[in-house]
């Protein structure tokens, strides 16, 4: 056996000839700035996906699906986005494993280390579920070409699609003697059946002209039921300060026309309340209703005044001195649905100027 | 009395390359009984120190001289030993160890009495060969190179709570196996 000698004497000789040499100090610095830079990175990126997993979840009422009891739980499982959910686990895996590269990782057991990490990335979460930045993003990617091979495309498009399979999102348009009627983006009205297996928040309750989100299944023609109903499993209502976007459909047609399109939906109350949504006509001959808004009085257009976008006309709605005008402006990416409020000027007040916000962005 | 490890290390590192001879005095019979023990001696083990000392050279300049050289030393040792088992095919080291996951309360490091510290050297005298490299490597570290809980957390980077876990299932293991091969301890 070789002794203490040996050793030195073969490691000294092969420094001194040069066979091997210190790694300069920039390669340490470098590894430990990579490492670091890996771990903002993939806390950043399990963030996005988990905050975008819980709109989602959110916006669909998916949410709220467990209770729905066990039949109806594949609808659950086939209405939730398992890569998103997939993905999520696999980047907290991965920041588990970085963390753990460094002392404050590993010398704590990785329990510790995983609530630490999952509380963090909640809080963030939360933070950014403050914000409406996937809803941005979402009504961003309304339109875009599908063979636009993004991550952030198809991350919207993907889950759109699959979220829209059960998903139904609309305003109630009657309340019948089985549910509810309500209206859809796409003009389709579905005919709802609600019984006590639907669950619904605690203490909400559905009127005409709330926008609702709802999970369900039209029955299919070998059941007993009547095939063209909707059985709702879960239905919320969406609050005013949370505008869900209904589910992404890719489109790659350009816009031929607009038509506005107003009904006076409501004709119990003391005055009119029209719904007004807007007709879309693609150079493929597809159509596609928006629905824009629900306002007092009546409407009409203003074909005097000077023409938007595809020389479509301002639209006015109007009740007892107030009002809404509706226009559609030329965009870099298509369109955008503007709205003014307005109020009539009297002898002894004379009201601001409103002025047009966009409500809503088509894309071309 | 010479300069302290870390010092050496920072001459070292400024390029009195000759100081790296003093560190080899001081860790080459060390690192060599670790690797018998561990490895159950062979012929292997003088290479792989050899090994150690290059990466350790090769390495040093991402050394922090404030923290201890020790365990830094060590931790390339683990490091090569484990690849050795596993090149051998005789590790069943596993990516995931379910013991780092949660905190173990009987784990808290306590002072052997020189009884029962020479006792427990004279049974992993005897049976150290049968215990998985899992529990041998910090029975060899805390009872052969008297290192402490927190050492050997630091050269296997585990949990302190999980080294105490380990070297007492080891110590467990250790006296069934000589009960099962002598009788009664």
């Amino acid at each position: 056996m070789k002794n203490t000698h040996d050793t030195k004497r073969i490691v000294l000789e092969r420094i001194r000839k040069g066979e091997i040499s210190m790694r300069p100090r920039w390669h340490f610095v470098l590894k430990s700035t990579l490492v670091f830079f890996a771990i903002a990175t993939v806390s950043a990126i399990v963030i996005y996906l988990q905050s975008l997993l819980f709109f989602f979840l959110n916006v669909t009422g998916v949410i709220f699906a467990p209770s729905i009891g066990l039949p109806k739980h594949v609808i659950y499982l086939t209405s939730s986005p398992w890569l998103l959910v997939c993905l999520v686990i696999g980047f907290l895996v991965t920041l588990e494993i970085l963390v753990r590269k460094f002392a404050f990782g590993y010398r704590k057991p990785l329990l510790y280390t995983g609530l630490v990490i999952v509380g963090v990335v909640s809080l963030c979460v939360f933070a950014m579920s403050q914000t409406p930045a996937h809803r941005i993003i979402l009504e961003m990617t309304q339109g875009v070409d599908i063979t636009d091979d993004t991550f952030m495309s198809n991350m919207y498009l993907i889950h759109g699609e699959q979220l829209a399979e059960h998903v139904y999102i609309g305003i109630i348009t009657e309340v019948t003697t089985h549910g509810y009627n309500l209206l859809d983006s796409t003009g389709k009205t579905h005919k709802m059946v609600t019984d006590d297996e639907t669950v619904v928040p605690e203490g909400m309750t559905f009127e005409v002209e709330e926008k609702v989100v709802v999970l369900g299944e039209y029955e299919t023609p070998q059941t007993d039921k009547t095939p063209d109903l909707l059985y709702v499993y879960t239905m919320r209502e969406v609050p005013d300060d949370e505008s869900p976007t209904e589910p992404v459909v890719s489109n790659q047609s350009k816009v031929k026309s607009f038509t506005w399109s107003h009904k006076v939906t409501d004709t119990n109350a003391d005055y009119p309340r029209s719904t007004v949504s807007l007709l879309v006509l693609r150079d493929d001959g597809s159509r596609q209703e928006r629905m824009i808004s629900t306002v007092d009085g009546s409407c009409n257009e203003l074909r005097d005044n000077q023409l938007g976008a595809l020389g479509t006309p301002e639209l006015l709605c109007y009740y007892a001195g107030f009002g809404y005008q509706f226009r559609i402006v030329s965009t870099a990416e298509g369109y955008d649905v503007q709205q003014k409020e307005i109020e009539e000027a009297t002898p002894d007040h004379n009201p601001p100027m409103g002025e047009f916000k966009t409500i809503m962005s088509i894309l071309n | 009395m010479g300069d302290n490890d870390e010092a050496i290390v920072e001459k070292v590192q400024n390029g009195d390359t000759e100081q790296f001879g003093v560190l080899i005095d001081r860790y080459d019979a060390k690192l060599k009984r670790y690797a018998q023990k561990f490895l159950i001696y062979d012929e292997t083990c003088t290479d792989l120190v050899q090994d150690i000392f290059v990466k350790a050279y090769v390495n040093i300049r991402g050394f922090d001289t404030h923290r201890r050289f020790s365990p830094w030393i060590y931790r390339i040792a683990h490091n090569t030993f484990i690849n050795e088992l596993k090149r051998r095919e005789l590790a069943p080291f596993t990516f995931f160890d379910t013991d780092i996951i949660a905190p173990y309360l009987r784990a808290t490091e306590t002072a052997d009495s020189d009884t029962n510290h020479e006792e427990m050297k004279g049974l992993l005298e005897d049976s150290l060969s049968l215990l998985p490299p899992k529990y041998r490597e910090p029975l060899i570290l805390y009872f052969y190179d008297s290192m402490s809980y927190q050492d050997i957390g630091e050269i296997l980077q585990i949990p302190l709570s999980t080294v105490g876990m380990r070297i007492a299932r080891g110590k467990e293991q250790l006296r069934k196996i000589y009960e099962s091969k002598h009788g009664t301890l």
